[in-house]
């Protein structure tokens, strides 16, 4: 920039009394503003760097010595590849990414803005995938909101019942919540939702099977190191 | 949720809010939506919890096949099984960046070792010399 200055004062013709020529003599000013441009260079390609290494880092934004520590809380779990954190990492953010889509999904249903636990606790008791999670999120936390649409309920049992649904309009969030016939006369710990978009959760419901089989046959390896913790 | 006193770690909340958030943005993009605090915990403990799960069932495989180190196979065999599987392909390309990240950063990383072990080399004659040199002295 300097130089710039430099070579329009000389050009000015009158006004180059105004700015006076430099006390440093041109040739080691130049030596020194080369350095100077080199450096910047450097500089910014250094920072370039460092910002697409940022982006690349996306990938793994989970701290893998924190992914690494949960998995040796297990005992079972001795030496671990140092891909395998990796991996972690990632398999993770996809499944909080599965999760929020799910919740989200329930939210959106009760016309609601924000995300609560029950509609955790709903996208858990949902996806069959999610079964791990029964016990981590309690669907005692999820309420009875919308209206009445085809309805299903879950004994403590876990066996799921249905009832067909009710000649009910459907639409209109927050209905008199009491206001179910047939209802047991033990409110079933949470297992209740009332469903209103569309008939199709009914029929997972119906192809689902009892629950306490899938359960205790998925992942029963995993099942037993999860006694004692969360 | 009951508030555990953590002997168990937990996942960076800033993090996992972040990933939250913005898949949140993705699904309604006409609007905000928040979060509400226990949800987020709620969020927090069941990636923990799928971290224990797959683990355990990575561990699982890989004891089967008679190896003290879990390794990436034993994780995505463990994926399958527990009925993740569409999460495989993604893994497996973040696994595929990671390692050709990782190629350059080894060699860095042994030069810089040889170079460190050099300097404290160095370092120690000197202070050996000068103890001595105070012994003597």
């Amino acid at each position: 920039m300097d130089s710039n200055k430099q070579a329009e004062s000389s050009s000015y013709p009158p006004t180059s009394s105004i700015t006076p020529p430099p006390a440093i003599p041109p040739a080691p000013f130049h030596h020194l503003l080369q350095q100077q441009q080199q450096q910047l260079q450097m500089f910014w390609s250094y920072q370039r760097q460092e910002i697409e290494q940022v982006n690349d880092f996306k990938n793994h934004q989970l701290p893998l010595a924190r992914i690494k520590k949960i998995m040796k809380a297990d005992e079972d779990v001795r030496m671990i590849s140092a891909e395998a954190p990796v991996l972690f990492a990632k398999a993770c953010e996809l499944f909080i990414l599965e999760l929020t889509i799910r919740s989200w999904l329930h939210a959106e249903e009760n016309k609601r803005r924000t995300l609560q636990k029950n509609d955790i606790a709903a996208a858990i008791t949902r996806t069959d995938i999610f079964d791990f999670l029964v016990d981590i999120v309690p669907r005692d936390e999820i309420k009875d909101e919308a209206g009445l649409g085809g309805m299903v309920g879950a004994t403590a049992s876990g066996v799921p019942y249905f009832y067909p649904p009710m000649g009910q309009p459907t639409g209109g969030p927050a209905g008199p919540g009491g206001l179910m016939i047939g209802r047991p006369a033990v409110d079933p710990t949470g297992g209740m939702y009332a469903q209103q978009p569309s008939q199709a959760w009914q029929s997972v419901w119906q192809t689902a099977g009892p629950d306490d089989g899938s359960y205790a046959s998925r992942g029963s390896g995993g099942q037993g190191n999860l006694d004692g913790q969360g | 949720m009951e508030k555990v006193v953590s002997e168990a770690e937990e996942l960076p909340k800033a993090i996992v809010r972040r990933v939250v958030k913005e898949k949140l943005s993705e699904c309604s993009p006409d609007y905000d939506f928040n979060v509400h605090k226990d949800a987020l915990l709620a969020f927090s403990e069941s990636a923990r919890i799928f971290i224990h799960y797959l683990s355990a069932t990575a561990n699982n495989i890989c004891k089967e096949s008679k190896r003290q180190t879990m390794n990436a196979e034993d994780v995505f065999k463990a994926l399958e099984e527990i009925e993740f599987s569409e999460f495989v392909k993604p893994l497996g390309a973040s696994l595929a960046e990671f390692k050709k990240k990782n190629a350059g950063k080894k060699v860095d990383q042994s030069r810089k070792m040889r170079r460190k072990r050099r300097e404290n080399r160095g370092f120690i004659c000197r202070k050996r010399n000068q103890n001595q040199a105070k012994e003597t002295g």
